[in-house]
C-alpha cells in the first residue's frame, strides 16, 4: 500500500496518544489505590460491589441490633436475678413461719420482713430503664406492669415481645413480661399479702395457708428460674449471632477488597509495559523521519 | 527543425511537472489537500512517416481522489461523531448516578438504619426524629439526582441549538462552494482546491450528521440527510431549525421533519429521546414506590397516640423524583410503629413495633432497584465507549484508506524532483544539440 508522509505522523501520533491515555488510566488507579473509578470501567464489579456494601450495611445493622437487645437482656437480667434472690429469701422466711416451733413473736418479726421483701418484689417487677419505660410491661411502656387499680396488685401490662431483627430471617424479643411470673393462673401478691396478714394476726388456719404459700412460692421461683434462663439463652445467643456476622462482615470486606482495590504489582507491570511501549514509538519514529530522500539532494 | 521544437516541449513539460511536485510540497502537511499529477502525453507525428513526433505536452493536472475513499471516510466520520458524542453524554449521566454523595443506596441506608434502631425502642422520641431528617435526607438525594438530570436535558437542548448554527453555516458554505466550482468548471480552471475545500467541509457536517452525497458532471455536489431530505441541492441550502425540542429543514420554503439525522446530532437527540428519558423514568417510578410503599405500610399502622398512622413522604405524580419530600405535617410521634389487632385497633402499647418490622422488610426491594439502574448505566457506558473506540479505529482506517491514495509522499516527490531535473537538463542539452546542428550547417557556407 503507499502511504503518504502525513500518514506516518499521524499514525505515531495516535499510537503516543493511546499510550497516553492508558498511561493516565494507570496513574488514577495508582493515585486513589482503586481499581474501579468510574462504574463503567469494570460493570459487573460494580453491581457486586453495591451487593456486597448492601450486605455490609446489613451485618453492622443486625450487630447493632443484637447489641441493644443484649444490654436491654442484661438489664432486665439484672432485676430477674435479684427477684430470684428475694424469692429464695421470702421461701426461707415462710418456711421458718410455717413452722410450728415459730412463736408469735418469731412471726411478726418475720411478717414484718417479708412485708419489705414484698415490696421489694413489687419495685423490682416495675423496673424502669434508663428513659422511665417500664421493663416488664409487654408493650405498655408507659404503665407499671405491677400496681393496684382498685382490686389489689394486679397485672396491667400486655404480652406483646418487641422482636427486633439480628441477622438474615432471625429476631429476637427485646423485652420479658412478668404476667406469667406472678399472676400465673392465681396472684402471688395476693397469697403473700394475705400470708403476712395472717402472720400479723396469729391466724391459726397456718396449717393449711403455710404449706399452699409454699407452694405458690415454688411456682414463682421456678417462673422467675425459667425467665432468667430464657433471658440468658437468649443473651447468648445475641452473642454468638453478633459474632457471626462479624465473621460475615470481614468475609465481605475481604471479597470487596479485592473487587475494589488496585492490584500495585499488576498496576506497576502495567506501567513498564507502556513506558517501554512508548519509548519504543519515540525512538522508532526520531529514526524513521531522518529518513527522507531530501536528504541527498 | 523538430530537434528544437521537441527540446523544448519537453523543457517545459518537465518545468510543468516540477511545479505541480512543488504544489504537492508546499502541501505536504495541509489538512484535506489532495495530491495532483500532471499527465504527459507525447505528440504525435501527423502526417509524415518518418517523423517520429512532435514532443511531449502535458495535457491535463489531475486530482488523485478515490471517491469511494473519500465517501467512505465521511460515513466514518458520521460513525464517530454519533459514538463519541454518545459517549461523553453517557459518561456524564454515569459520573452523577454513580455517584456516593447522590446514591439511592446511601441513602436508603441511612433510613434503614434508622428504622431498624428503632425496632428496639419504637417510643422513643430521639429515633423517630432520626427517622423524619433521614426521610428528608433521602429525598434530597432524589431531588439532587432529578435535577442533575434536568440540567443535562437542558445543556443537550443548549448544544443542539448551537449545533444547528455550526450546521446552517456549514451547508451554506457547501453551496457557495458548489457555485464557485461549477464556475471555474465551466470557464475551464482548476478546481482541485476548491474541492478539497468542499471535501473537508462536507466531512465537518457528516460528524454532524450522517449524509449521502450526489455529484454532478458539472461539478456539483448534492448533500441529503441519509433518511432523504435535502440539506444543500446546487448552489442552495437547507436552514436547519431547531425549536420546541425538534429538529426540521427548510428548504425554498417547503419544511422537512428530522428524526434521525446520526451524527453528533443524531446523538444528542437519541441520548436524550431515549437513555435521559428512561433513566428519568426509572427514578420517578423507584421514587414513587418508595414513597407508596413506606406510606401504605405506616397507613395500617397506629402512631403514639393511638391514630391510624401518617405519611412520611409526599410528592407531586407529575415529577415524583424531583418532588419527593418528607411530610412536612409529619410530627415524631404520628409515625405508625404500632401493629393493628385484626379489628381496626392498635395491638399494643407505645412499645410495639410489629407494623415498624414490617416497614424494615420492604428494604430489599428499593435497594434492587436502584443497584439494577446504576449496573445498567454502566453496562452502557462501558458500551459506549468500546463503540466510540471502535468507530474511532474505523474513522482513523477510512482516514488513512483516503491518505494512502491522496497524501503527499515526500520521497515521491523528492524522486519527481530528480526525475524531472534530469529530464529538463536532457532537453536543454537537445536544443543545444540543435544549436550545434544548425550552426554546422551554417559552418558550411
Amino acid at each position: 500500500m503507499r502511504v503518504s508522509s502525513g500518514q506516518l505522523n499521524q499514525i505515531v501520533l495516535q499510537g503516543l496518544r493511546q499510550q497516553d491515555k492508558s498511561y493516565a488510566d494507570v496513574m488514577t488507579q495508582m493515585s486513589s489505590g482503586l481499581r474501579i473509578n468510574r462504574i463503567s470501567d469494570d460493570p459487573l464489579g460494580t453491581v457486586s460491589l453495591i451487593g456486597l456494601e448492601r450486605e455490609q450495611t446489613s451485618y453492622q445493622q443486625y450487630r447493632d441490633n443484637a447489641t441493644r437487645v443484649m444490654s436491654r437482656m442484661e438489664q432486665s437480667e439484672t432485676y430477674l436475678d435479684t427477684s430470684f434472690n428475694a424469692l429464695l429469701r421470702v421461701q426461707d422466711l415462710a418456711l421458718a413461719a410455717s413452722n410450728d416451733s415459730a412463736t408469735n413473736d418469731d412471726r411478726q418479726a418475720l411478717a414484718s420482713e417479708l412485708r419489705t421483701l414484698k415490696d421489694t418484689l413489687v419495685n423490682f417487677a416495675n423496673a424502669r430503664d434508663e428513659e422511665g419505660n417500664y421493663l416488664f410491661s409487654g408493650s405498655q411502656l408507659g404503665t407499671a406492669p405491677v400496681s393496684d387499680t382498685g382490686a389489689g396488685l394486679a397485672y396491667q401490662g400486655d404480652n406483646l415481645r418487641r422482636e427486633v431483627p439480628v441477622a438474615q430471617g432471625v429476631t429476637l424479643a427485646a423485652n420479658e413480661t412478668i404476667e406469667s411470673v406472678y399472676f400465673n393462673g392465681g396472684n402471688f401478691f395476693t397469697d403473700l399479702e394475705n400470708f403476712i396478714t395472717d402472720l400479723e394476726t396469729g391466724s391459726t388456719t397456718l396449717d393449711t395457708t403455710g404449706p399452699a404459700m409454699l407452694d405458690a412460692i415454688d411456682r414463682t421461683v421456678n417462673g422467675i428460674g425459667q425467665k432468667l434462663t430464657e433471658v440468658g439463652s437468649r443473651i447468648k445467643s445475641a452473642k454468638s449471632l453478633d459474632m457471626a456476622q462479624e465473621d460475615l462482615a470481614l468475609t465481605n470486606e475481604k471479597i470487596r477488597g479485592k473487587i475494589r482495590d488496585l492490584d500495585y504489582l499488576d498496576a506497576m507491570g502495567r506501567v513498564s509495559q507502556i513506558e517501554l511501549a512508548m519509548n519504543t514509538t519515540q525512538k522508532t519514529y526520531s529514526k524513521l523521519s531522518q529518513l527522507s530522500l531530501f536528504n541527498h539532494l | 527543425m523538430s530537434l528544437l521544437l521537441n527540446g523544448l516541449s519537453g523543457l517545459s513539460a518537465s518545468q510543468k511537472v516540477l511545479e505541480v511536485a512543488s504544489q504537492n510540497i508546499a502541501n505536504l502537511n495541509t489538512p484535506g489537500y489532495t495530491r495532483q499529477d500532471a499527465v504527459l502525453m507525447s505528440r504525435g507525428g501527423g502526417n509524415d512517416r518518418l517523423s517520429a513526433g512532435n514532443g511531449v505536452e502535458v495535457t491535463a493536472i489531475r486530482r488523485i481522489a478515490d471517491d469511494y475513499r473519500v465517501a467512505t471516510l465521511w460515513r466514518a466520520s458520521s460513525q464517530f461523531g454519533y459514538d463519541d458524542r454518545m459517549q461523553t453524554l453517557v459518561q456524564q449521566v454515569e459520573g452523577i448516578v454513580g455517584s456516593d454523595e447522590l446514591s439511592v443506596n446511601k441513602g436508603l441506608d441511612t433510613l434503614f438504619a434508622a428504622f431498624n434502631a428503632a425496632t428496639e425502642a419504637p417510643q422513643s422520641i430521639a429515633t423517630r426524629q432520626q427517622i423524619l431528617a433521614s426521610a428528608s435526607a433521602l429525598a434530597d438525594r432524589f431531588n439532587q439526582l432529578a435535577h442533575n438530570l434536568d440540567i443535562q436535558q437542558r445543556q443537550i437542548d443548549e448544544q443542539a441549538v448551537a449545533m444547528t448554527a455550526t450546521i446552517n453555516s456549514q451547508t451554506a458554505s457547501i453551496a457557495r462552494l458548489n457555485e464557485r466550482i461549477a464556475d471555474v468548471q465551466a470557464r475551464g480552471g482548476n478546481t482541485a482546491q476548491l474541492q478539497d475545500q468542499r471535501d473537508l467541509a462536507i466531512k465537518e457536517l457528516a460528524g454532524h450528521m450522517e449524509l449521502r452525497t450526489q455529484a454532478f458532471p458539472d461539478g456539483r455536489v448534492n448533500v441529503t440527510l441519509s433518511s432523504g431530505q435535502p440539506l444543500v441541492l446546487g448552489n442552495k441550502s437547507a436552514t436547519l431549525d431547531f425549536s420546541g425540542g425538534t429538529l426540521s429543514l427548510e428548504l425554498e420554503g417547503q419544511n422537512f421533519p428530522v428524526d434521525q439525522p446520526g451524527g453528533e446530532m443524531g446523538a444528542l437527540l437519541t441520548y436524550r429521546d431515549v437513555t435521559l428519558a428512561d433513566i428519568r423514568g426509572r427514578l420517578d417510578t423507584q421514587a414513587q414506590d418508595l414513597a407508596d410503599q413506606i406510606n401504605n405500610q405506616l397507613a395500617v399502622g397506629f402512631d403514639l397516640n393511638g391514630n391510624p398512622g401518617a405519611a412520611l413522604f409526599q410528592y407531586d405524580p407529575a415529577s415524583p423524583s424531583g418532588t419527593l419530600e418528607l411530610n412536612p405535617a409529619i410530627t415524631p410521634e404520628e409515625l405508625a410503629f404500632i401493629g393493628d389487632d385484626g379489628s381496626g385497633n392498635p395491638v399494643g402499647g407505645s412499645g410495639d413495633n410489629s407494623n415498624l418490622l414490617d416497614v424494615v422488610a420492604l428494604k430489599t426491594g428499593f435497594y434492587d432497584n436502584f443497584s439494577g439502574l446504576v449496573g445498567d448505566i454502566a453496562i452502557g457506558s462501558a458500551q459506549a465507549q468500546a463503540q466510540a473506540d471502535a468507530s474511532q479505529s474505523l474513522l482513523h482506517d477510512a482516514q488513512n484508506q483516503r491518505d494512502s491514495v491522496s497524501g503527499v509522499n515526500q520521497d515521491e516527490e523528492a524522486i519527481r524532483l530528480m526525475t524531472f531535473t534530469q529530464a529538463y537538463q536532457a532537453n536543454a542539452k537537445v536544443i543545444s544539440t540543435a544549436d550545434q546542428v544548425f550552426n554546422t550547417l551554417l559552418g558550411m557556407f
